[in-house]
């Protein structure tokens, strides 16, 4: 039976195994066919930012262009009430 | 070429500064990942992979550890994920086979694994030695392998595993104590 310093002498001087002659080759194809699907990290950041700007910006718009209506139409409202625009007779259609 | 111009040229994609950079580092590279993955082919295939990275992240090469510092940690990184997402997907067959009641026996023994460096009368041990090895926490194996595959010594170690030399020391030692304890298991098993 073995001790366990001579099992772990067994891997002493190990020799490196030798590489495959083909994998130069094989590193270099696999860096050109992977450029295109790799991306920069910080592109994709980039990327990634400019679409939360923009859709941030659209929120903001869409916001104020509902305040605006809401006002215009409160203003309408008070105008014709105060030209007394409808009366009595004025048919509601709603 | 010191190492400064040799970073320098590769920041620059310079081809042969890359292809000197695979034919001294692919054999210290492929025997960190044969150690840790324990099979040729997922090796080679993984030392593909760190090249590949080395590549295309060399501009984030910052030049505060050596260039072989930095290799060995990515050998190291993609070994560890190698084998993590080997085992994700043993326990997805696992579940999948509950699920579907398939037949066949799954693969879940390692094996024999004969590393192509040892001498020939040592082979068996050193085979008994890797099983053993394979049992280890991803940190004491990592340390084991480079240590005694790589002749690393417990600076550089640190250095690779970004952690202080006390943790490396302390690493070894209970590595050694757990590969002490499954080999006595391993041999009272073997008496039976």
């Amino acid at each position: 039976m073995s001790t366990y310093s001579e099992i772990e002498n067994s891997i002493k001087g190990i020799q490196r195994p030798e590489a495959d002659p083909y994998l130069y080759s094989k590193i270099f194809n696999r860096i050109q066919t992977g450029a295109e699907e790799y991306l920069e990290p910080k592109f994709v950041w980039i990327t990634a930012c400019s679409f939360l700007i923009l859709i941030a910006l659209n929120g903001l718009i869409f916001q104020k262009s509902r305040i605006v209506t809401q006002t215009k139409q409160q203003e309408v409202k008070q105008l014709s009430n105060a030209m007394q625009l409808i009366n009595e007779n004025t048919i509601n259609y709603n | 070429m010191n190492e400064q111009e040799w970073i320098i040229r590769l920041k620059a994609g310079d081809e042969p500064a890359f292809k000197q950079l695979v034919s001294e580092f692919e054999r210290k590279v492929l025997n960190t990942c044969l150690g840790l993955l324990q099979n040729k082919e997922d090796a080679e295939d993984v030392t593909q992979d760190v090249f590949v990275t080395v590549y295309q992240s060399i501009h984030q090469f910052k030049g505060e550890s050596k260039l072989s510092t930095w290799i060995y940690r990515i050998a190291v990184t993609k070994s560890l994920e190698y084998i993590r997402a080997k085992n994700r997907k043993k326990r997805f067959a696992f579940f999948q086979k509950l699920f579907t009641n398939e037949q066949g026996e799954l693969q879940n023994d390692p094996g024999h694994f004969d590393h192509p460096g040892v001498q020939l009368e040592n082979k068996e041990r050193a085979a008994t030695l890797f099983k053993a090895i394979d049992q280890l926490p991803e940190r004491q194996k990592s340390a084991f392998i480079l240590h005694k595959l790589e002749d690393l010594s417990y600076v550089e170690i640190a250095e690779v595993l970004k952690v202080s030399v006390a943790s490396v020391e302390s690493l070894m030692v209970r590595a050694k104590q757990n590969l002490q304890k499954s080999l006595g298991d391993y041999y009272k098993k073997n008496e039976k």
